[in-house]
């Protein structure tokens, strides 16, 4: 089984411990991880703002890039459902690009999702025992990708609280360029997730969009709640107790 | 109204900052109705509901013309007379026709956003005619001088203390009336208006082609009192509000009461079958308006026609977390929301409607509860991509996304960027640029990972290599 | 060119290249048992604010009314109402009635609805502050669909479903009651004269056998086909029964456009069972004839309601 690795822009430049992380915990599940190195972008950004003949050059170098693996799993709901649901719309009656697409989409898998439909796996270790946590629902994650339950079954396995929590499936604002095209309807949004948000050791979602938009609101704003990508803490709970804190997401 | 729309960037952040009392009531009313919805899906066999309504629409649209000429010959075998509109100029000529036949002074209104559509109530007075809004939420705003700010809550973005302040300058109820004694002061004046207006005006939620059948759904009653009270009863029909049978009825008027506001049914449904016959009471004239206003062409468009499928319950704009912050006012245009996004362009064109369907985080909450299925989001990203290919974008928008296109094309460049972003920390914070501007403005500034993923890659190899010698 | 044709024209040249899509059958709901449905009504009705009160017997229902009526001075009541519902109150126009009584044309459990006619009069549906509603059991449908299908065509120029008190949350929301229509809804039901255990496990035959009726009616029925006078359905068609089969199962008719039709004699004697089991319920309509027949008979569909009406309106049995 050749199970690629595509890290992501954003995790690899801003959450680069996340992707270390996914790689020591599928490798600790027997996934035997590659990275393919010429991997950049999926081309979310373009295409969700509709630049479409942008993002399909994009996608096309990325089609090329993992071609001829089993799997490719990432450590992103958003950037997932981009390969997953949108690239095949994208080249749709494209030809061999079109097959292409959908021949990768039908290998594609966020990290949790994989580890728990592909590896049937859902119990990762105790190295959560007694940690609260709030988790975010991203929402290509959710709706796009139907990934609800997996990782915070995974958490709540390793021991972890989830906090109830109003509004955490509620859309935190980000939305790619419309985060700077509209800021403060986009700050508005995040502000109202997290003004309910409960106190919690940390604030988790498998999302590195949402988690920077997040952690750059509550910077400014001054909410000390760390902001932790889901692999970082997935790899904790495999590493059983007291294992040492990862990096988490840094701001100015 | 185009140039209204327009400014949705600045008008919906001067919302927030300005008026957080209305973003307050926006807020609250919508998570209101949107749990009330959730509640009641779940209580109904609702996806195979939303399958069979998306058919049903689905259906009808692919045979449009067949199901207008039926529904036209029923409603004039009921005794009705049928009328067609292009847009508000032959709407507006309609009504002035009918004014005058029947020597009309005074008109009550049933809530209508198709009315909103071709401006009916400016028209009427303009001539002279008294109208009154009868739904309280648009008698609200009437008052107001407002236009509706919601499908079916026209006045939520109000409070009740600025209903009391409206309620006491127009109607002279104290400052501190309960909103019971509120509904009471406006029934009061609308019932003297009810039974004095020579003509009722409404619009229609479904019209079955089978039998000709206006059905008309309300909680208040006053639906049923402006199409049975006045003498004359003009209603105008969106051409895609055809059902094709009478049975179907029985799904979609549970299914837009659901979707709507949660409940099984609207506490009031009118099936009405044309003027009155052998009844003793009732309107004496039934003109029926079929209005095409740009659906024709929306129906024309291989890509998006499906919005044509809309039933006007509101659901999407209550999931919206958008419109959640902004309510409906800052869309500048009678549909707000994600509805409101796509359905813009298709009466304004792409450019009249930017960039309406820019705001949106494509969270897709909005196509997950649509009780007829339209892809809304898809349809957004349909419209913006119309938009890039018409040069709708932000100032060097498209400079910037072609040169991060060239970057993310060739690893090479991209690692080259990735050490640049190390080198110049200050890239990302650098205010000249106006993208980094609108982030860091309102979020702290963002701070790479000290070594990117794909420099530890090595390291974690050696790692694998020495676990596994 | 007109407007009409240009619109249609448009949809035309815009649909050229499209398939025409399948219509979807109707979903059928799940059938449900009377009992059942009274609940379903009951509870929708007074979750919407409405209040429903159950009758076991003719008298129960009357001095419940007296007693309810005392609270009023003035009522509307609509002519259908039959007179033993009919309130001991003064008659007053809509517009000044404390009360108004209508009758049901039929009533829905899924939804908790009211279905009434304008043929009794609207205003008197919607100005009056209260409003009481008279079901007869037998038109209690389980789903809307049902009493969509049995309402079809009847009633008058407009049916009004009404599914609680007028109410609006317009103001704040916060919700108001009575704010255009009535701000109080009462619903008797009157659950009698009936099986009440399953109405949809059909056939079944609640209705008692009345031998004796029976034979003086199908004597009637021959009589009348021998007179061969000219008969009128309520909406005022004419026709008249030409003959009666040989073996009598079969009554022929000729329309007043010389069209022919025929209807099977057990559709009528049914009707007559019905209706001299509901004994005095004179003011039954063609649509509740036909249901209750249909029902009786174990029938889908309409079953010709509105000759069978005027044969028994013609024999004074309606």
């Amino acid at each position: 089984m050749r199970v690629a690795l595509f890290v992501t822009c954003l995790v690899d430049q801003f959450f680069a411990q996340a992707g270390v992380a996914s790689v020591r915990l599928l490798r600790s599940l027997g996934v035997d991880v590659e990275f393919p190195r010429g991997q950049t972008c999926c081309g979310q950004p373009a295409f969700n703002a509709g630049h479409w003949d942008e993002a399909r050059a994009m996608a096309l170098h990325t089609l090329e890039v993992f071609e001829g693996y089993d799997y490719v799993v990432l450590p992103s709901g958003s950037c997932a459902s981009m390969l997953r649901v949108h690239y095949p719309e994208l080249f749709k009656g494209r030809g061999p690009a079109s097959r292409k697409a959908m021949a990768l989409s039908a290998r594609t898998y966020e990290l949790s999702q994989f580890i728990v439909r592909v590896l049937g796996v859902e119990e990762l270790g105790q190295g959560l025992a007694g940690r609260r946590l709030a988790y975010h629902y991203g929402c290509h994650a959710l709706r796009e990708l139907g990934v609800e339950d997996e990782p915070v079954r995974l958490l709540k396995n390793a021991g972890a609280e989830i906090v109830p929590w109003a509004e955490d499936r509620e859309c935190c604002g980000f939305g790619g360029l419309f985060s700077v095209k509209m800021p403060v309807v986009s700050v508005a949004m995040a502000d109202r997730k997290l003004d309910g948000l409960p106190e919690a050791e940390a604030l988790v979602s498998t999302d590195a969009g949402c988690l920077m938009h997040l952690v750059g609101r509550m910077a400014r704003r001054g909410i000390g709640v760390p902001v932790r990508h889901l692999a970082e803490l997935l790899w904790e709970a495999r590493q059983g107790q007291g294992a040492g804190q990862t990096e988490g997401m840094r701001h100015a | 109204m185009p140039e209204r729309i327009k400014d949705f960037p600045r008008a919906s952040a001067s919302l927030i900052e300005d008026h957080p009392e209305v973003r307050e009531a926006v807020y609250r009313a919508t998570l209101h109705f949107d749990q009330n919805r959730a509640k009641a899906y779940a209580e109904v066999p609702v996806e195979a509901w939303r399958d069979y309504a998306r058919d049903v629409k689905a259906h009808l649209l692919s045979r449009l013309a067949d199901y207008l000429e039926k529904a036209e010959a029923r409603l004039k075998e009921n005794g009705a007379e049928v009328l067609w509109a292009d847009g508000p100029e032959d709407a507006h000529r309609i009504l002035a026709e009918i004014v005058e036949r029947h020597g009309v002074r005074r008109v009550v209104k049933a809530k209508s956003m198709l009315t909103e559509e071709l401006g009916v109530n400016a028209f009427l007075e303009a001539r002279g005619l008294e109208v009154y809004e009868t739904d309280l939420g648009e008698f609200i705003i009437q008052l107001a001088k407002e236009p509706p700010s919601h499908i079916v809550g026209p006045a939520i973005h109000k409070s009740l203390d600025q209903v009391r302040r409206l309620f006491h300058e127009h109607l002279g109820t104290p400052t501190d009336a309960e909103p019971e004694a509120l509904a009471k002061a406006a029934r009061a004046f609308l019932r003297e208006r009810f039974l004095t207006a020579e003509l009722g005006i409404s619009g229609a939620n479904f019209l079955v082609a089978e039998t000709g059948t206006i059905a008309l759904v309300e909680n208040e009653g006053n639906i049923r009192l402006t199409t049975s009270v006045p003498r004359v009863h003009v209603a105008f029909v969106g051409i895609e509000k055809l059902l094709p049978r009478f049975d179907d009825l029985a799904v979609f008027l549970q299914l837009l009461a659901r979707a709507a506001t949660g409940q099984p049914i609207g506490t009031f449904v009118s099936l009405i079958q044309g003027p009155k016959k052998d009844d003793p009471d009732g309107p004496e004239a039934l003109y029926v308006v079929l209005v095409d206003n740009g659906r024709t062409a929306a129906l024309a468009d291989d890509e998006a026609w499906e919005v044509l499928r809309c039933i006007r319950c509101g659901a999407c704009l209550n999931v919206c977390p958008v419109y959640r912050q902004v309510g409906g006012h800052p869309y500048g245009f009678v549909y707000s929301g994600p509805i409101g996004e796509i359905l813009a362009p298709h009466f304004l064109g792409v450019e009249g409607a930017y960039p309406l369907y820019n705001a949106s985080t494509l969270c897709g909450a909005c196509g997950e509860v649509c009780p007829v299925r339209i892809p809304i989001p898809k349809l957004i990203l349909t419209w913006r991509h119309r938009a890039v290919d018409s040069g709708l974008t932000a100032p060097a928008e498209p400079q910037l996304i072609r040169a991060y296109t060239e970057t993310m094309r060739r690893p090479a460049a991209y690692r080259l960027a990735s050490k640049a972003l190390r080198l110049l920390p200050s890239a990302l914070a650098s205010e000249r640029l106006p993208v980094v501007r609108a982030w860091t403005r309102y979020r702290a500034g963002l701070t790479p990972s000290p070594r990117p993923f794909h420099e530890l890659w090595e390291e974690l190899e050696d790692e694998r290599k020495n676990a596994n010698p | 060119m007109s407007v009409r044709t240009r619109i249609l024209e448009r949809i035309r040249t815009a649909l050229a290249d499209r398939p025409a899509l399948q219509l979807p059958d109707v979903p059928e709901p799940a059938e449900v048992a009377w009992e059942e449905a009274y609940q379903n009504f009951a509870q929708r009705l007074e979750g919407s604010g409405a209040e429903v009160v159950r009758f076991g017997s003719p008298q129960e229902a009357r001095g419940w009314l007296s007693e309810f009526a005392k609270s009023f001075h003035r009522a509307w009541v609509s002519p259908r109402v039959p007179e033993r519902l009919r309130p001991d109150l003064p008659e007053a126009e809509p517009e000044v009635a404390e009360l108004g009584v209508s009758y049901a044309q039929a009533a829905v459990a899924e939804t908790g609805s009211v279905v009434l006619a304008s043929r009794e009069g609207r205003r008197g549906q919607l100005l009056v502050p209260t409003q009481l509603v008279w079901v007869e059991a037998e038109v209690l449908y389980p789903s809307l669909l049902a009493a969509l299908r049995a309402v079809k065509g009847e009633g008058g120029a407009a049916l009004g479903l009404h599914s609680g008190p007028s109410k609006s949350a317009d103001i704040g929301q916060i919700t108001v009651k009575g704010v255009h229509g009535p701000g109080r809804l009462v619903v008797g039901v009157l659950a009698f004269a009936r099986d009440t255990t399953d109405r949809s496990s059909a056939p079944r035959d609640p209705v008692q056998r009345h031998d004796g009726e029976l034979k003086a009616f199908r004597d009637k029925l021959k009589k009348l086909a021998l007179e061969g006078r000219t008969l009128e359905t309520r909406e005022g068609k004419a026709f008249s029964v030409r003959k009666l089969s040989e073996t009598g199962k079969t009554v022929y008719l000729e329309l007043g456009n010389g069209a022919k039709e025929s209807l099977p004699t057990a559709y009528l004697e049914a009707a007559v069972s019905w209706i001299l089991t509901l004994h005095g319920r004179h003011q039954v309509g063609p649509s509740e004839l036909g249901q209750a027949v249909a029902s009786q008979l174990g029938l889908k569909s309409s079953v010709k309601a509105s000759y069978l009406w005027g044969i028994l309106h013609a024999l004074g049995y309606v």
